[in-house]
């Protein structure tokens, strides 16, 4: 939660030194709960990301947290890995394969694409099923590495289902959503949507009680998805 | 216990009725630090309760703090750089009047100004968000640096935890303070000798702490964090100090006055007390409605050295602080209680805060 204090650190003595170093933070996010705003790291993948070769991974459960330690491990470069705080709720079976770089569809769909990290990929799963009932077919990509991003992939969602919506526990500004919007903007531009924390600091609460707050919860990525395919409309 | 170069000023004994206050005001606080954390469902409350008898004397008898005057440029600041003993400063601000008595059912919920670390857009009484450690030293230097510079002869006082001293920041800090001679600034160690995960020994150890501090030019006093005499005493003789800054090393211990917390670093926290827990920890703070209430009755800095028989060392008159007439400078504004002198609360708030707020039962 306080691993932008090292930020400089992890500038100048990690990726300006070329050093093979791994950093590893756990609460990020509104997932911290009631500890408020001041233990709530909403920036880090937007600080890490900017730091030229830093690699930026956030697993969605535990099943890939393990899987993508190993891969850090293996894996020759400076990484910045956020793990989280609260029991995640488990997304993949044991056996799932991890590799740096690479989205991965976890729910075909052909009407819109939610790409999501970390504890949000749960939540789009369950948006997907809300968006199911009201006949929307939604596909669900996890998004694991935020950098460097898979553009294939986003590019291959944006031509097949012609919207995105994006969702990640950490501010709309530079995280996930940035590096998707940057790679559609070179790629296949479509209409996008942005679930997030809308550029303002966490608060004191229960994580799931903050994710309904801070609208970042099912319900608001299946309304974001149903403006998405507004405009896709039009 | 004052080591060598500490301020020379011999402190005489605090009142007697005056540390009676401040003894229930400290239960006060730690009774109100286990109800909030237990109505929150998580919280810190090992190190909330180490520091109850700290922020007791400097509310309760050292700031030059009032509720009605919380954006007076020359009023005392407290920071609490270890900002995870929130509940003990939402305790104690409740007790003298500074917020209502509802903090011990909103801590950490959503939407309540008493958010897990204290928030300056929450409160605004207090100066300076933390919870991050190691920075509010380094805030509460740039406050006095900015006091000296204007000509106030406010000071600033903040609470460090012992933990927290592995933080770079604060050495950094410490070095600057004394760099700049800031003899308006006080610093007090909550030194309960643990931390989040283990004893301070086990994961780095401070030790020699106080020759540290000293090596960095401040002048340093090690005293019993849980003796309000020896607290006021070290406060006194630390505001009497000149061109240095003053840091105070209180041994204390970490979840003082509930056994099964004491000493142990499982309940530095977040964690969350059971019903059981809560009312086990608040039968061995005698918690019993006759009980609940303190006085409420504060105690300026400039008051309580007002009646010592001593002359002040420094000019320690300013009633532009004073809410209420002072007798021609030779009453006994600090002996608690028989001077109007003393009850600033008084006609300013309403009368549950003068009396303190009363406890909320499970």
């Amino acid at each position: 939660m306080f691993c932008l204090r090292a930020i400089e650190q992890a500038r100048l003595s990690i990726a300006y030194s070329g050093r093979n170093a791994k950093i590893v933070a756990s609460h990020p996010g509104l997932d911290v709960g009631p500890d408020g705003g001041s233990a709530q790291a909403l920036e880090d993948l937007a600080a890490f990301r900017a730091i030229p070769g830093m690699t930026v991974i956030s697993p969605a459960d535990p099943t890939e947290t393990v899987a993508a330690t190993r891969a850090i491990l293996e894996f020759k470069g400076p990484v910045y890995m956020r793990t989280g705080r609260s029991p995640a709720r488990r997304v993949f079976e044991p056996g799932h394969v991890f590799e740096i770089g690479k989205g991965e569809i976890i729910r075909d769909g052909e009407d819109l694409t939610i790409i999501a990290c970390g504890v949000e990929v749960a939540r789009a799963c369950d948006a997907a099923d809300m968006l199911q009932q009201e006949g929307i077919s939604a596909r669900v990509v996890n998004m694991a590495t935020i950098k460097p991003i898979d553009r294939d992939l986003i590019a291959r969602c944006a031509h097949e289902t012609g919207a995105i919506v994006t969702a990640e526990d950490h501010n709309i500004y530079g995280g996930l959503g940035g590096a998707v919007a940057e790679a559609l903007a070179q790629t296949v531009p479509c209409p996008v949507e942005f679930v997030g924390v809308k550029d303002v600091f966490g608060a004191s609460g229960e994580p799931e009680e903050l994710a309904d707050h801070f609208e970042i919860s099912a319900p608001f990525i299946a309304e974001a998805a149903k403006r998405v395919l507004a405009r896709k409309r039009q | 216990m004052f080591k060598e170069n500490f301020a020379t000023a011999k402190a005489p004994a605090p009142a007697r009725d005056l540390v009676g206050e401040l003894e229930e005001a400290s239960r006060f606080v730690r009774r109100h630090v286990i109800a909030s954390i237990y109505h929150a469902g998580s919280g810190h409350p090992g190190g909330a309760l180490s520091c109850a008898d700290i922020l007791a004397c400097l509310y309760g008898a050292e700031l030059n703090l009032w509720p009605s005057g919380v954006s007076d440029p020359d009023r005392d600041r407290f920071v609490l750089s270890k900002g995870h003993a929130a509940p003990a400063l939402y305790a104690v601000a409740a007790h003298y009047g500074f917020c209502d008595r509802h903090a011990a059912r909103n801590l950490r919920k959503l939407g309540s100004p008493f958010q897990g670390h204290p928030h300056v857009l929450e409160l605004p009484w207090v100066e300076t968000s933390t919870g991050s450690l190691g920075q509010g030293l380094s805030v509460a230097l740039g406050m006095a640096m900015g006091l000296k510079l204007r000509g106030s002869t406010a000071r600033v006082y903040a609470l460090i935890g012992d933990g927290e001293m592995q933080e770079g920041e604060v050495w950094e800090a410490a070095m600057c303070a004394a760099h700049h001679r800031l003899d308006n600034l006080c610093v007090i160690v909550d030194y309960n000798k643990l931390q989040s995960d283990n004893t301070n020994d086990a994961i780095m150890h401070l030790e020699p702490l106080a020759a540290k501090w000293r090596a960095f030019d401040w002048a340093v006093a090690e005293i019993d964090g849980h003796r309000h005499a020896a607290i006021l005493s070290a406060l006194r003789s630390a505001s009497v100090t000149q061109g240095r800054p003053a840091l105070l090393i209180a041994h204390t211990v970490k979840g003082k006055g509930v056994p099964y917390m004491e000493d142990k670093p499982q309940w530095h926290g977040s964690v969350k007390l059971t019903r059981e827990q809560s009312e086990d920890a608040l039968r061995a703070l005698k918690a019993s409605p006759d009980q609940t209430r303190g006085t409420g009755r504060r105690h300026c800095r400039r008051h309580r050295h007002a009646s010592f028989p001593f002359a002040p060392a420094r000019p320690f008159f300013s009633i532009r602080h004073c809410r209420t007439e002072h007798d021609g400078g030779g009453g006994r504004h600090g002996g608690g209680g028989s001077s109007a002198g003393c009850h600033h609360l008084r006609g300013v708030l309403p009368a549950r805060h003068r009396t303190g707020a009363a406890f909320h039962r499970l």
